[in-house]
């Protein structure tokens, strides 16, 4: 799991957040540092795909939220990774 | 490193600095710097701008690189330079003796022996000799570096025959002063052969060459351009629907990999000159009936034949066509081979292909990339919109 979108979107799942918090929180839940280049480039995907949105104003530190079709698309990734996980879990259970 | 990675910033699109420019320069203050985050930004840049490249600046782009890369190979290609002369045949005599004689004399100046010496003693191509046969090398320098080609040759209305009033010699050669050299040394030979039959003397000496003859580098530089900008138009066609890129490739891959199952065949070809000509085309038939072996006359050249045969061994296919010409060499001028032929020389060798002549492995794995990518565009127009966005 190190596809820069989803970790954005994971990220902003409990709420908004700028750019340095965003790093700090995958590195925290994911354990993958995502350099300043890669983050903005996921932002900037999911900005113009419109699953994440920038929120306040003329701050250099922009917080950005997720949209309720960024909430959608996350839940049906999660969903089905959730499916592989547990099948794989359950194969090595028993393997 | 701070400062180098505020600079990789400045390489961004303009129009994507000037909405994230404040806040990503904050970002890059609280990440402080380092190679690490220095490479991201550099990838980031790249990614960015290369992702806001439209269809024109792309085919630009790699139309650009194709006329650079052009442009090196063109510079990098050798001078070829080309000296010619021109020697007239003297008209007195038998016409078509003449014309006979001719023949041999410039199959005795372009014979193996002949330009072997003459490679010998000009040194001519040093890098070929070390790796190839002295033979290839021969043959070689005489389909592609030698010409003697008649000028303003004409039918004799009362006899019926060729005439050749005179004859361009041209040699080429990277160096122009060998080029003159090789030329003059072909042309001494050339009126050596023909005496005391053929009298032969030289109209325009063997040129210095001023200006190379090729490569044509203005072409090259068009053909890099082209080239480019045909990559630069399939890169943004496999961008847009890069399902059928990969099926294309794939197709192309398929077909190349399946094109080894099919079994391989050799051509081998020999050219030799029969006199009189007349008796060229019953030796075409008789050397056809004979089976495993084709033949046929060379239109410009009256008397002049090919035999060619081809089969699943290049050794044998070679033998076969030596066979058949050493049959004719064997048959000529015995009174019951009921063919008419005087003489037989030999223009040509039995050559061995290097190459198979089946199958072209180059159109069947064009037609795998033709038929994958025609495969990936039905497989899109039948598919259901269900992939919804993709990341």
């Amino acid at each position: 799991m190190s596809d820069p979108t989803i970790l954005v979107l994971a990220s902003l799942a409990d709420g908004q957040k700028h750019g340095y918090a965003m790093m700090e929180d995958i590195e925290r839940f994911a354990g993958v540092r995502l350099g300043p280049g890669t983050l903005y480039g996921a932002i900037t995907r999911l900005e113009q795909r419109g699953w994440i949105r920038a929120v306040g104003g003329g701050e250099r530190r922009q917080p950005y939220v997720l949209t309720a079709s960024g909430r959608a698309y996350l839940a049906e990734q999660t969903t089905a990774l959730n499916q592989v996980v547990r099948t794989a879990l359950g194969r090595l259970k028993h393997a | 490193m701070r400062r180098w990675t505020r600079l990789a910033a400045e390489l961004y699109p303009a129009a994507w600095r000037a909405r994230y420019g404040a806040e990503f320069e904050a970002l890059l203050e609280e990440a402080g710097g380092g190679w690490r985050v220095l490479g991201d930004v550099l990838k980031g840049a790249f990614d960015m701008q290369f992702s806001s490249w439209g269809f024109g600046r792309i085919t630009a782009i790699t139309g650009a690189a194709g006329l650079a890369v052009a442009a090196l190979v063109g510079w990098l290609t050798p001078n070829l330079y080309i000296s010619n002369a021109v020697v007239s045949v003297s008209p007195n005599g038998d016409g078509q003796k003449v014309a006979e004689n001719l023949r041999h004399a410039q199959a005795a100046a372009l014979s193996d022996d002949s330009l072997a010496s003459m490679i010998q003693q000009f040194n001519l191509y040093p890098n070929e000799r070390k790796t190839q046969p002295m033979a290839d090398v021969v043959a070689d320098m005489r389909n592609r570096r030698v010409m003697m080609a008649p000028l303003g040759g004409h039918r004799s209305p009362s006899k019926g025959v060729w005439a050749f009033p005179a004859i361009e010699v041209r040699f080429a050669d990277p160096d122009a002063a060998k080029a003159q050299a090789v030329n003059r040394e072909l042309t001494r030979r050339l009126i050596a052969a023909g005496l005391p039959a053929v009298e032969i003397t030289v109209l325009d000496a063997s040129s210095l060459p001023q200006s190379p003859a090729a490569p044509n580098r203005v072409t090259i530089v068009l053909f890099g351009l082209a080239i480019g900008t045909a990559a630069g138009l399939l890169f943004m066609g496999a961008r847009r629907w890069p399902a059928v890129a990969l099926a294309g490739i794939g197709g192309m891959v398929a077909a190349f990999g399946a094109s080894f199952l099919i079994p391989e065949r050799w051509t081998s070809m020999a050219v030799v000159h029969i006199t009189p000509p007349e008796a060229a085309p019953q030796v075409v038939a008789t050397v056809r009936r004979s089976g495993g072996v084709d033949a046929g006359m060379i239109n410009a050249n009256p008397g002049t034949l090919y035999l060619r045969a081809d089969g699943r061994d290049r050794m044998q296919t070679r033998l076969a066509v030596r066979q058949s010409v050493t049959r004719l060499i064997q048959e000529s001028g015995a009174p019951d081979s009921g063919r008419g032929v005087d003489s037989v020389v030999v223009l040509d060798p039995a050559s061995l292909p290097r190459q198979p002549s089946f199958p072209n492995r180059f159109s069947i794995a064009a037609l795998g990339l033709l038929a994958g990518m025609l495969a990936g565009v039905c497989w899109r127009w039948t598919r259901t919109p269900r992939e919804t966005i993709a990341t």
